[in-house]
């Protein structure tokens, strides 16, 4: 058996956009949405829909930090996050019998090595204990010793954000002044703990080196005990920077791929082939058929399409997947049923229709067989043309907020950028990142088109 | 001898805006086992129509579809549509279409086309079709690889090959072949011709050959009709007509054939065809006929016997 040629059709279609640079630069970036959309899987190996509105999923992302590669443009290095946690933090912990007290003391060192502050601090502690005395203490490179925090602590989960919290600025303040350091301004703690104290409050420089975080815990029983993290937010953060939800964009955006394109794919693929294929179907079977056909393509031609899925958006909340089926139920009916008909009737007066009846293919089999190969070449160019449509369309329902509320697709990201104020903030990471994906999407399709068109369009044939 | 195929006053009238077009009015002929039968006559005349009718490729606006098709002494016009499809078309009577060019389907591989009849008829698998394919292609004188081609990588000549192949697919026992040379240049009408003549004796096949070339004709032709407004004027075996046409139209058409050598002015007839929606009445050919005569204008001639097999329809004979 010899391999089996494609069709000549498809041949002539690969052919045009394979040959033209059009084709191969829209098929390039493609390619790339399509490597993006694998990536997907890899770098988001959880469940999407279900972690993306989770903030406790994201706590250890910085909030509102553009993406890390601006450090290789603005020269400048400004940090990365640092969780301090697990194997870098040194515990010790004994029980003193004759007093009854447990004590757990836990040292977490790391080196701070960037030219900018970070741009907040928390530490969380992890307690199994009724109640626990924890003092902490924060220790510079140059030997400084800040108290940070004093206190008892309950079991579970205790986070203490140094950031905000205003004993813990209190405590800073009041260490300073025992080592005789006075702040001339109020700054934030995250300022003061990196300061080098040598330097001018107006113009702070932070030091490099290793910084050592203290944490003594006195507790009453045996098998008490404490596990503790240290978050350093930084002011750079992955590739594509985070939203006001700590959200890694970056996630957003890979999600955002498989989405656009597939509801975009799907969405033009079940249109234009079901329309395509009524079309030819009403001429084909004629009289009443092509009639009823014909007439109810009048009025959904008519329907206000977007009107009727906003409001649709709006009443029922719909998902993504939900929305996809009312726009192809929608566009069951529509521009191309018109032309497939009109094409169809032009096919049925060649011959080798007449001659297939005459040797007793039935209706049905000249329809699939000999009729609609022949409307392939334009279903296709329809399809890629209408990608690009449908993105934009999912995108424009997202922004105007009628979107999936739980998926993060592109038009979402751009949608809550403009409820968290990227625009008057200069976010512009929030912003600009999905947009130019969807106008990169929108572009391959259209540069395929532009190369199928040289198939479909007979005025540009060039034979 | 015997008759193979009897059609009786075939009928096939169309509907139009104007009103019905009688394309094909009260046609009768035989065609006899192993024998070639032409239907000639101007464009426009009712060849292909007769053709479609015994076929049963009608078109929506059919108004009238009478008579009888008796093949094989059943007369095949009874048969429910189900019935003629699955029996008669391809398999008894198959044929050969107008303009090669356009009857290949051009996204079907022409192995895949030559074995379309097989698989709905035959119901044989496909691979098996497309060896039968194969053969059937070198019958008419292709390469098998051409099988594997598409209808655009083919010459006019091979194409029309290829259709000849697709009509001879199931065996049948009558081949139609309408105008099966036309827009072919001379050499390749010779190639086909030739090719016919083969498989006629080689496949005892018979033809009914349509065509508006009594030159051509006069190649394979062992019997002619001769067609006029939807009716047969004339009808005769080759000899008959090419020696001795009766009817002044086939006298006529003869006449406007170029021959080598002999200085002969060319005829035309003056005029055109009819219009088959309003016929002139009586006979229609006596706005054109050169020996018109007050009855022509009146009544409509009879198709009548003159000799044994021989008939025509003219008032210049009697009886």
């Amino acid at each position: 058996m010899k391999m089996p040629k494609m069709p000549r059709e498809l041949q002539e279609i690969a052919d045009a956009i394979l040959h033209s640079k059009a084709g191969i630069f829209g098929l390039t970036i493609l390619v790339i949405t399509i490597i993006l959309s694998t990536l997907a899987l890899v770098y988001v190996p959880f469940n999407i829909a279900k972690e993306w509105n989770n903030p406790l999923f994201w706590q250890r992302n910085p909030r509102l930090t553009p993406p890390s590669w601006v450090n290789v443009f603005f020269g400048g290095k400004l940090p990365e996050t640092i969780i301090v946690a697990n194997e870098s933090i040194r515990k010790y912990s004994y029980y003193l019998e004759t007093a009854g007290l447990k004590y757990n003391v836990l040292e977490a060192k790391f080196s701070y090595d960037y030219q900018d502050f970070p741009s907040e601090l928390r530490l969380m502690l992890y307690v199994n204990a009724e109640k626990i005395l924890t003092d902490i203490k924060w220790i510079q490179p140059n030997g400084i010793e800040i108290t940070l925090w004093k206190g008892f602590l309950r079991d579970g989960l205790n986070s203490i954000y140094i950031s905000s919290q205003s004993d813990v600025y209190n405590n800073i303040v009041n260490s300073l002044k025992r080592l005789n350091l006075t702040l001339s301004i109020a700054m934030r703690p995250e300022i003061i703990l990196f300061m080098d104290n040598n330097s001018s409050n107006n113009n702070p420089t932070p030091v490099n080196g290793i910084y050592t975080l203290k944490i003594a815990a006195t507790s009453s029983n045996r098998t008490d005990d404490v596990d503790a993290a240290l978050i350093i937010y930084g002011r750079v953060f992955g590739l594509a920077g985070t939203d006001d939800k700590r959200r890694d964009l970056f996630v957003g955006l890979v999600w955002g791929a498989p989405i656009a394109l597939s509801f975009g794919l799907i969405a033009a693929l079940a249109t234009s082939f079901l329309q395509t294929f009524i079309g030819s179907l009403s001429a084909w079977y004629g009289g009443l058929v092509d009639e009823v056909i014909q007439r109810i393509t009048d009025v959904y031609m008519i329907l206000p399409f977007l009107p009727i899925l906003i409001t649709i958006s709006i009443v029922y909340r719909i998902d993504i997947w939900t929305l996809l089926l009312v726009v192809v139920g929608l566009s069951v009916f529509g521009g191309s049923t018109k032309t497939a008909r009109s094409m169809t009737l032009q096919i049925m007066t060649e011959q080798y229709i007449e001659a297939a009846i005459s040797y007793g293919a039935s209706r049905k089999r000249i329809l699939f067989l000999y009729i609609l190969p022949r409307l392939l070449p334009y279903t296709l160019a329809n399809i890629v043309l209408s990608v690009p449509s449908y993105v934009f369309l999912e995108a424009a329902l997202s922004v105007l907020g009628l979107g999936d509320p739980m998926m993060p697709t592109w038009g979402k990201i751009i949608s809550d950028a403009y409820s968290g104020g990227a625009v008057e903030h200069g976010l512009w990471w929030w912003i600009l990142l999905p947009s130019a994906l969807i106008i990169l999407t929108a572009i391959s399709f259209a540069f395929i088109g532009l190369a199928l068109d040289k198939v479909v369009n007979p005025r540009l044939r060039e034979r | 001898m015997e008759s193979l195929l009897e059609v009786k006053d075939l009928r096939l009238y169309y509907r139009t805006v104007r009103g019905t077009v009688k394309a094909v009015d009260s046609v009768s002929f035989h065609v006899y086992k192993g024998e070639t039968l032409a239907l000639v006559g101007e464009s426009g005349c009712g060849k292909t129509s007769t053709a479609t009718a015994i076929m049963r490729i009608l078109p929506r606006n059919v108004d009238t579809y009478a008579g009888e098709v008796i093949l094989n002494g059943t007369n095949i016009m009874r048969m429910d549509n189900e019935r003629f499809r699955k029996e008669i078309a391809w398999k008894k009577i198959s044929m050969v279409f107008q303009g090669a060019m356009n009857a290949l389907n051009p996204v079907i591989k022409i192995g895949f086309q030559v074995a379309e009849p097989l698989i709905i008829h035959a119901k044989m698998y496909k691979d098996d079709a497309l060896s039968k394919a194969r053969e059937l292609l070198e019958l008419v004188g292709l390469p098998s690889f051409i099988a594997d081609r598409y209808p655009h990588e083919l010459s006019g000549g091979m194409k029309q090959r290829v259709v000849i192949a697709m009509a001879l697919a199931l065996n049948p026992s009558v081949v139609i072949l309408d105008e099966p040379t036309s827009a072919l240049d001379v050499i390749t009408q010779a190639n086909i011709m030739n090719l016919l003549k083969k498989l006629k004796k080689e496949e005892s096949l018979s033809y009914i050959l349509i065509t508006h070339d009594l030159a051509l004709s006069s190649e394979l032709a062992d019997r002619i009709a001769v067609m006029y407004g939807g009716k047969l004027v004339e009808y005769g075996t080759a000899e008959q007509i090419y020696l001795d046409a009766k009817h002044p139209y086939s006298q006529k058409l003869l006449s406007s054939i170029p021959t080598l050598r002999t200085d002969k002015k060319l005829e035309f007839i003056p005029g055109s065809p009819p219009d088959l929606v309003s016929p002139p009445s009586g006979c229609c050919f006596h706005p054109r006929c050169p020996y018109v005569m007050p009855i022509c204008k009146e009544k409509e001639p009879t198709f009548q016997r003159i000799e044994e097999d021989r008939y025509v329809a003219c008032f210049l004979y009697k009886g």
